[in-house]
C-alpha cells in the first residue's frame, strides 16, 4: 500500500467515500461488504493498533454530538431517529476507515506532492505545505522548551506541571515560532523564492496502481450492483 | 586584475525596534578571495552577511558584480550570491533532502531534467547521494550542513556566504567541512567564531564589533594583532 502511487490512491479513496455516502441506508449487505473490504486493506498497511485506536478515538466525540443532536432535536419517530444514528455511525465509521487508510499507508510529503500534481488551484497545496512545516517545527518548539522545562524542574511530570508549563512556556514558543518562520523565509528568499512554489514530479503511476484502482473499484461498484 | 565581486558603501541597519546593528560599513570584496568576518557575539555579523542577498536592506549601497542591489534587481542578485544559513533548520524547509537541493534550480526556471541531472551531480559531489529520498528533518546535523551548503551550490552562484559554517559539528566533520569549503572555486565570505578556520581558509579578515567595522586586512596580521583581538572580545585577556 505505501508503494502505490498518493494521487491514485486520492482518486480511490475518494471514490470510495463517494460510493459510500450515496449508498442507501438500508443496504446493509454492501456496507458490509465496503467495511470487509476497508479492513482488509487496513491489513495490508501493516498499522499499529494504538494508532488506529487513536485515530477512531477522534471520531468519536463527532459522532455522539451528532447522535445527541439527533436524539435530543429530531422530530422523527423513534425508529426514525435509530435509522439516522445507523445511516450516520454506519457511514462515518466507513468513511473514517478510507481516511485511516490512505493516511497510514501515505506519509505526508507524498501527499502534498500529489496534491501538486493533481489539477488543483497551486495556493492549496502551498497553503498545506506551509501548515505541515510550521506544525512540525512548532511542535520542535514545544519538545526543546519542555526537555529545558523538566531539566530544571524537580518536581515529576505531571498535569499540574503540563498546565503551568502550557501557561507561562507557550507564548515563548509561539514568539520563537514566528522568528524562526521569519528565517525559513529569508532562506526561501536566498534561493530565488518568488511565492510560487515549484517541485518535481518524481511520483510515476504504474502497473500496481491501476490494479489497485480497478480491484476497488470493481468491489465497490459490483457491490452496488448486485447487493 | 581581478574585478569587485561585492562592494559596500556606508551600510547602516536599524532593527524595526530601534536596535542599531551596522554603523557606516564600507568594505570590498574581489573575485576569488575568500574573507572571513569576525567579532564577539551581537557584532552584527549575521546581519551584514544578510545585506549581501537582500534579505536586509539597510542604508547607504551595495553591489555585488557591478549590480547595485536594489527590489529589481534581488533575483539576479539571488542567482549570485548563495547564502548558507548558521542553523541548517532555518535553510531545509523541504521534505526530502532532493527536493530541497532542487528548490533553488526549481526557482531559476531551469526544466525538470535539467534540474534533476544539476541535483544528482551535486548530491554526489558533496557524497550525499544516500541521503537523497530521506526526509531532511531526521539528518543529523553533519548531514544537515552538507545538505544546506549543497542546496546552495547546486545553484552555481558566484559567491559563497557562509554564516558559522563549523558550529555544532564534531572534529572530523569540521574538518571534512572546512576540506569542503576550500575547494570551493567560488568567492567566499565566511562569518565564524572559528579562528583556526579563518586562519586556514581566508586571506583577509574583517572584524565587526557593535555593529563597526573596526579592522580589514590580512588574515595573519589581524589574528597575531593580540591587543586588537582582545580590545574586540576575541581573545581572552
Amino acid at each position: 500500500m505505501q508503494n502505490l502511487d498518493p494521487r491514485v490512491k486520492i482518486l480511490t479513496f475518494s471514490l470510495m467515500a463517494f460510493i459510500i455516502i450515496i449508498t442507501p441506508q438500508s443496504c446493509y449487505l454492501r456496507f458490509a461488504v465496503y467495511g470487509i473490504f476497508l479492513m482488509v486493506l487496513l491489513f495490508l498497511t501493516r498499522p499499529k493498533i494504538k494508532s488506529i485506536l487513536l485515530r477512531f478515538f477522534l471520531l468519536l466525540p463527532l459522532l455522539m454530538f451528532l447522535g445527541l443532536a439527533v436524539i435530543l432535536f429530531g422530530e422523527e419517530e423513534i425508529s426514525g431517529k435509530i435509522s439516522i444514528l445507523w445511516n450516520l455511525t454506519v457511514k462515518s465509521v466507513l468513511v473514517f476507515l478510507c481516511f485511516a487508510v490512505f493516511q497510514l499507508s501515505t506519509p505526508v510529503f507524498r501527499f502534498l506532492k500529489a496534491l501538486e500534481l493533481l489539477p488543483l488551484p497551486k495556493v492549496f497545496p502551498a497553503l498545506l505545505r506551509f501548515a505541515v512545516r510550521y506544525i512540525s517545527f512548532f511542535f520542535d518548539e514545544i519538545t526543546r522548551k519542555k526537555r529545558a522545562w523538566i531539566s530544571r524542574c524537580f518536581a515529576r511530570w505531571n498535569r499540574k506541571s503540563a498546565v503551568r508549563f502550557i501557561r507561562f512556556a507557550m507564548p515563548g514558543v509561539f514568539l520563537r515560532a514566528v522568528e524562526r518562520s521569519d528565517r525559513i523565509y529569508a532562506a526561501m528568499l536566498s534561493r530565488g523564492y518568488n511565492g510560487r512554489m515549484s517541485t518535481m514530479g518524481l511520483l510515476q503511476i504504474g502497473k500496481n496502481d491501476w490494479l489497485f484502482l480497478f480491484v476497488s473499484l470493481v468491489v465497490f461498484v459490483l457491490a452496488w450492483m448486485l447487493l | 586584475m581581478m574585478g569587485k565581486a561585492v562592494e559596500a558603501s556606508h551600510v547602516s541597519y536599524t532593527y524595526p525596534d530601534g536596535s542599531r546593528a551596522l554603523f557606516d560599513i564600507t568594505f570590498s570584496v574581489f573575485e576569488g578571495e575568500s574573507v572571513g568576518i569576525i567579532g564577539p557575539n551581537g557584532a552584527g555579523k549575521s546581519t551584514l552577511l544578510w545585506h549581501l542577498n537582500g534579505i536586509l536592506r539597510g542604508e547607504g549601497r551595495t553591489k555585488v558584480f557591478g549590480i547595485t542591489l536594489e527590489k529589481k534587481n534581488l533575483f539576479e542578485i539571488r542567482k549570485r550570491v548563495g547564502l548558507v544559513f548558521q542553523d541548517p533548520n532555518d535553510q531545509l524547509f523541504m521534505p526530502t533532502v532532493f527536493d530541497d537541493v532542487a528548490f533553488g534550480p526549481l526557482n531559476l526556471g531551469l526544466s525538470p531534467d535539467e534540474v534533476r541531472k544539476k541535483v544528482e551531480t551535486k548530491l554526489e559531489e558533496m557524497e550525499i547521494c544516500h541521503l537523497r529520498d530521506k526526509p531532511t528533518a531526521q539528518l543529523s546535523i553533519g548531514e544537515k550542513k552538507r545538505v544546506s551548503l549543497a542546496s546552495v551550490l547546486v545553484m552555481d552562484p558566484k559567491i559563497v556566504v557562509l554564516d558559522e559554517p563549523t558550529v555544532s559539528l564534531d572534529p572530523c566533520g569540521r574538518y571534512r567541512f572546512m576540506e569542503l569549503i576550500r575547494s570551493l572555486p567560488a568567492t567566499k565570505i565566511i562569518s565564524t567564531h572559528d579562528l583556526d578556520l579563518v586562519r586556514n581558509l581566508c586571506s583577509r579578515v574583517l572584524v565587526l564589533d557593535r555593529g563597526l567595522l573596526v579592522a580589514d586586512g590580512p588574515t595573519n596580521g589581524i589574528i597575531d594583532n593580540a591587543p586588537l583581538m582582545e580590545a574586540h572580545g576575541l581573545k581572552p585577556v
